[in-house]
């Protein structure tokens, strides 16, 4: 995968001398976010697979700052890596760091024999989309000039301009869909008043 | 840089809003007579959520009134007949759940002003849906009605199968919003626009740019997403347990609201956002449609208890609503038609299926059950559930003079109007479903008119009911018979279009 | 007061037995007496305005529609609210008028298990509505719906208080029909979408039954007629009942109380061959003319089979069942010849039958009560035990086997007849043999007739009853539920003209297409 990508950055990027430090920062990023990603998969320790996971989201987080796109590398890093990273150990701790898991068990009838199936399937038309979007994307920009990045402002800033303006309704009712999210859960998880009591047949 | 005091507050109608803004009012107000008033809050919150649902049919009414379609924040978020027809389905819908719930929840053991305060945002969250005309809108107004419905589904906490029903819903709805979101991802990457009128506009002239994969993936994608919402085969699995094992009055508020919400959404992303691509959805919304109704209605043979029936019937009757959209495309004229259709049907599907769950509601109160075979012998204790029920069920089949005839009626008539072979063949497949839908019901009113009642169930005295849902009773009832005698009542309304 | 009939008339006798039936919901089921004599009342009600209209009738003009009331009703989909009768409706409505009164009567001391008089007789009330609604709507949609109201009372009847298969000859009864109407229903939204101006070839949009039958098909091909008169032969040919769609009858019949029977003898089945004169042919003559030798052929089997049948029951309500197949089969085979003569032996065919069949489900009914049985080979003696009753059982028989001088000698014979000739464009040899086949059902119908009279009436009583106290002879209830029909079976007999005057112009307004 990293041979295309590396072509699409090259093509994006303008041609002056900052092209050599991207490229290097690229594949610092790159390795970073690959070696993560084969970290998660290797470990034997869960705790050790998160922090992978971690090293990971910075590595594709840096990817984003690198094509300029600043909101999203730093929802990469508030969400991705603060929360559900942070999530993920959380429940990695709270069922037990040092339980081995019986390996021999499938779960789901025939997963040995579906996963690289279905793996070897998902990255094959991964690579098909980008195969077929490759010409669009390195080729001439097909959106009209208006809406391409000048770089006056940040996309933060841009962002922020459209959540306010063009989205302020949607914004808004954010706050309420976030309130009764917190209502319901704290509801859900506090004990009820009378004595809890479980059915029969668990 | 662009001098950020330079930011324009964008220009907001507060007419349009209102109906939305009185909710949210009510709502936080809800809330915080609980918080002050503890323990003593519960006797006032289901007074307080039903005013809540009324208050804010008032600014419905006075915009229906004024009658100018108004758009605030660049057409996003739109006021037009449609939304205010189903703004107002939704709100009376909403009102006829409280009274269902009035007593269930008091008596059941549950958190009871948090339920209001679900119930009254998942509601304002239909309200916001009605109006969305872009991508965020409608995201954000599908959460913001899916969240509480999940929490509500699950509010028996002590029962596992309400557990059960919560997490299904709450798993299969965050897998469908993932499936949504990444469709609309796509249609946003091909258009650059979250509008759906820019959507509409990019899309159509897609096919020459090479960009036809992506829409029709993109396509697929929210169509399906939605299709999880409105339970259409093959989305459906969730809806079954989460009915059965949810408290009966949110499981009413599912099935009628929740699904009406994701047609609202379905309907504005069809007519505004992909109409000109109907070579795209078309053939999709068709095999929906045709699955759904064949699919929901041999399953719903197979039921031993009536909510489930109700789910499965639901899965058939969203494919009946589904089945105008599958030749909207043809035409301007036919997509008003198509609209018009849906929306009748949404309205008359509400009341008579409200009414079915509020007979189910009162029923149980004496048999503990709603299997079907506990309503055997009904008819010799408690008549007027009977018939009550009797009209519900034999609207939902499509008799007349129950309102269900019309609704079916008007979805075969939008069908057969552009004379196309699929519209026909359609119109035959759900002509066919009807009979079969039939057999279920028919099954149901036999039960309770011609069996003995069971041993298990004391059948000496008649049922009491509790006033609330004997006014949800009359007030469904009333209207399943009056939308079935005089359909113009509700054809009036439902007249609408979005083009 | 004319213009008041004129305008209101139709509506009231409409709704006046559903307004009795709303009343009777808010009285307490307790008060049996109360709901018997709202019944009535509401029942009666209908009668007298029935009568009035009747009276204020203009018989020289009955060919044309009268008391029409137009006002909007469903306007999103182009549907009014259209009454109207002519000859063709006028004795049907009086039929229905008559016959629910009486059944209200008989059922004063007869209510079946397991009781209910509320529930039972608000049932009826409410299939009187559906059945004269149907009878004097104009409009297609308020045709169906009304077509439809009928079916679920007649569901719970035979379902609640019928015999011991009830609940499979009910639901059977609801699929079958339904069904029927799922077609029917498609089809009057084929004649909506594609029927078009003769003169200016616009689409017309309405379902205006005056119009459509104007138009008569005008702008729809002729293989499309065919198709949708297919729609309408299944919708109204079960409801008739045709062979091969006749099988729920029986199950219907033998199951339902008797005051079902008898409503769904006398008027039910009628509702379909008033769907095929009224609505199947003069809109869609073409689709007509090619199936017209087919239900002739499904009529005559229809006879034989139906008098077959007879012979093969052992049951006595099962055997008048199977004789409801055959005479309807001479009704069809009316119709089927597309003539004056033949059309109008039809309608008289239909409202003899709903006399006489009706009155021999009564009798039918009230030998259960005295027997409780009806099983023919249990039977016998009749004219013994309660001589009055055999007499009447003897009487009826003959006018349901055509013999002349009782009404039902008016259905059959000129049917017969009127296939030796059939309208220009149908298969004269074909429905000539139709013609000799008709002839012979009327023999095994005298076969069949004398044969249930010979073994239930004849003879002497068995001995399980020859002493037993309940089996008295005629209430006077029954007397005066019966006594109308008994003369209306005379009186139709003797001066058939009263019915063929009235038919005979609205016929030829019908058949128009064919006559030239």
């Amino acid at each position: 995968m990293m041979l295309p990508m590396m072509m699409v950055v090259w093509r994006l990027t303008p041609t002056d001398g900052s092209r050599l430090m991207v490229q290097i920062v690229f594949v610092v990023a790159a390795v970073m976010a690959v070696v993560g990603a084969l970290g998660v998969i290797g470990s034997r320790n869960p705790v050790h697979a998160a922090l992978f996971l971690l090293q990971t989201l910075f590595g594709v987080a840096l990817l984003f700052l690198l094509q300029e796109a600043h909101f999203l590398a730093a929802v990469q890093f508030i969400v991705y890596a603060g929360a559900i990273a942070i999530l993920f150990l959380f429940v990695i701790m709270l069922l037990g760091v040092d339980k081995t898991e019986d390996l021999e068990v499938e779960p789901i009838a025939h997963q040995r024999f579906l996963a690289p199936v279905l793996g070897v399937a998902l990255a094959s038309m991964l690579f098909s989309v980008f195969l077929v979007s490759s010409d669009i994307l390195g080729g001439s920009p097909q959106f009209d000039s208006e809406r391409t990045l000048d770089s006056g402002i940040t996309d933060i800033e841009r962002l922020g301009r459209v959540l306010f303006s063009d989205h302020a309704f949607a914004v808004e009712i954010t706050a309420a869909l976030l309130t009764i999210a917190v209502v319901g859960a704290v509801a859900l998880t506090r004990s009820n008043k009378s004595k809890v009591k479980m059915t029969s047949d668990e | 840089m662009i001098d950020l005091l330079a930011f324009a507050r964008p220009p907001i109608d507060w007419h349009a809003a209102a109906p939305e803004l009185t909710l949210l009012a009510c709502g936080a107000l809800l809330t915080l007579v609980d918080i002050v008033w503890l323990e003593r809050a519960k006797a006032v919150s289901a007074t307080l959520a039903s005013f809540s649902l009324l208050a804010a049919m008032v600014p419905v009414v006075t915009l229906a009134v004024d009658g100018t379609d108004r758009a605030m924040f660049g057409g996003a978020y739109t006021v037009d007949d449609f939304s205010l027809v189903m703004k107002a389905v939704f709100l009376l819908t909403a009102y006829v759940v409280v009274l269902l719930s009035t007593d269930y929840i008091a008596k059941g053991d549950f958190w009871e002003s948090e339920y209001y305060q679900m119930l009254l945002s998942a509601v304002l969250g239909m309200l916001v849906m009605t109006s969305a005309r872009d991508l965020v809108t409608i995201f954000i107004a599908l959460e913001l009605l899916s969240i509480p419905a999940y929490l509500m589904a699950t509010w028996h906490k002590v029962d596992l199968r309400s557990n059960e029903a919560g997490l299904k819903y709450y798993l299969m709805g965050v897998f469908a919003s993932a499936v949504l979101l990444y469709g609309m991802s796509l249609l946003y990457g091909v258009s650059g626009s979250t509008m759906l009128s820019d959507i509409n506009a990019t899309i159509s002239n897609s096919q020459a740019e090479g960009l036809l994969a992506v829409v029709v993936l993109g396509l697929i994608f929210v169509v399906v997403g939605f299709g999880f919402k409105v339970s259409a085969f093959p989305f459906h699995m969730w809806a079954p347990d989460a009915y059965e094992g949810a408290p009966t009055p949110v499981t009413a508020f599912l099935s009628v609201a929740s699904k009406a919400a994701g047609f609202v959404a379905l309907l504005s992303l069809v007519f505004v956002g992909f109409w000109d691509r109907s070579d795209v959805y078309q053939p999709l919304l068709w095999l929906l449609s045709a699955a759904s109704m064949t699919g929901g209605n041999l399953m719903a043979l197979r039921q031993t208890n009536a909510v489930r029936m109700l789910a499965y019937s639901g899965v058939a009757q969203a494919g009946y609503m589904l089945a105008p959209l599958a030749v909207a495309g043809e035409s301007s004229a036919t997509a008003d038609d198509a609209l018009s259709s849906v929306v009748t049907y949404l309205a008359i599907y509400a009341a008579m299926n409200l009414g079915a769950f509020a007979v189910i509601i009162a029923v149980a109160r004496r048999t503990s059950s709603a299997e079907i075979d506990s309503y055997k012998g009904l008819f010799r204790y408690a008549p007027v559930l009977t018939v009550a029920m009797t009209v519900f069920l034999m609207a939902l089949a499509g008799i007349p003079p129950f309102g269900g005839w019309f609704a079916k009626f008007e979805i075969v008539l939008a069908l057969l109007s552009p004379g196309t072979a699929w519209g026909v063949v359609l119109g035959g497949v759900v002509g066919l479903n009807s009979v079969i839908a039939l057999y279920y019901y028919a099954r149901i009113a036999s039960y309770m008119w011609v069996e003995a009642p069971p041993d298990n169930v004391q059948s000496s005295s008649p049922i009491k009911v509790p006033a609330s849902v004997s006014a949800a009773l009359i007030l469904t009832g009333l209207v399943t018979l009056a939308f079935g005698i005089v359909p113009q009542w509700v054809g009036h309304f439902t007249d609408v279009s979005l083009l | 007061m004319t213009d008041f009939l004129t305008d209101w008339g139709l509506t009231l006798v409409t709704f006046a037995p559903l307004l009795g039936a709303l009343i009777m919901m808010t009285v307490p089921a307790g008060k049996t007496h109360t709901h018997r004599l709202v019944a009535l009342f509401a029942s009666l009600a209908a009668l007298v305005v029935g009568a009035l209209l009747l009276v204020d009738f203009n018989y020289g003009d009955a060919g044309i529609l009268q008391y029409v009331v137009d006002r909007s009703w469903i306007d999103v989909i182009n549907s009014r609210y259209i009454l109207g009768i002519d000859g063709i409706s006028l004795p049907l409505l009086a039929l229905t008028l008559v016959v629910v009164p009486l059944c209200v009567v008989y059922s004063w001391d007869h209510i079946p298990h397991p009781g209910n008089p509320k529930a039972f007789l608000s049932l009826i009330l409410i299939l009187e509505t559906g059945m004269i609604g149907t009878f004097v709507a104009q409009d297609l949609i308020l045709f169906f719906v009304f077509f439809e109201v009928v079916l679920l009372p007649m569901f719970f009847m035979i379902g609640v208080w019928g015999g011991e298969n009830r609940r499979y000859a009910s639901i059977k009864f609801f699929l079958f029909t339904l069904f029927g109407s799922a077609l029917m229903l498609l089809s009057f939204l084929a004649l909506y979408f594609l029927s078009s101006d003769p003169i200016t070839g616009d689409p017309l949009r309405t379902f205006d039954m005056r119009v459509l039958s104007d138009v008569a098909g005008a702008g729809i091909l002729g293989v499309t007629q065919v198709w949708i008169f297919a729609g309408m032969f299944i919708g109204f040919g079960v409801k008739v009942p045709m062979f091969p769609f006749h099988t729920w009858l029986p199950d219907a019949h033998t199951e339902a109380p008797t005051v079902g029977s008898v409503i769904l003898a006398a008027v039910l089945l009628k509702l379909g061959t008033y769907g095929f004169v009224r609505i199947a042919v003069p809109m869609l003559p073409e689709g007509a003319e090619v199936w017209m030798p087919w239900i002739g052929l499904l009529a005559v089997i229809g006879i034989i089979y139906g008098a077959l049948g007879c012979l093969a029951q052992t049951d006595m309500k099962r055997l008048i069942a199977f004789s409801s197949v055959a005479h309807m089969g001479f009704v069809m085979l009316g119709v089927a010849t597309l003539t004056d003569f033949g059309v109008n032996a039809a309608i008289f065919g239909m409202v003899a039958h709903g006399i006489i069949t009706g009155m021999l489900f009564f009798l039918a009914g009230s030998v259960k009560e005295r027997y409780h049985t009806l099983e023919i080979k249990r039977l016998g003696g009749l004219l013994v035990q309660a001589p009055r009753m055999g007499w009447l059982l003897g009487f009826v028989s003959m006018a349901s086997l055509g013999l002349p001088g009782l009404a039902g000698f008016w259905g059959e014979f000129p049917a017969i007849l009127s296939a030796y000739s059939p309208a220009d464009g149908l298969p004269v040899g074909v429905f000539r043999v139709y013609m000799v086949v008709a002839a012979v059902g009327t023999v095994l119908a005298a076969g069949y007739l004398l044969w249930l009279l010979q073994r239930t009436a004849m003879g002497s009583p068995k001995p399980e009853f020859a002493d037993n106290d309940e089996i008295v002879d005629v209430t006077p209830t029954e007397w005066i539920a019966w006594l109308p029909l008994l003369i209306g079976i005379v009186l139709f007999g003797v001066m058939p003209g009263l019915i063929f005057r009235v038919t005979d112009p609205a016929v030829l307004t019908v058949l128009t297409e064919f006559l030239g």
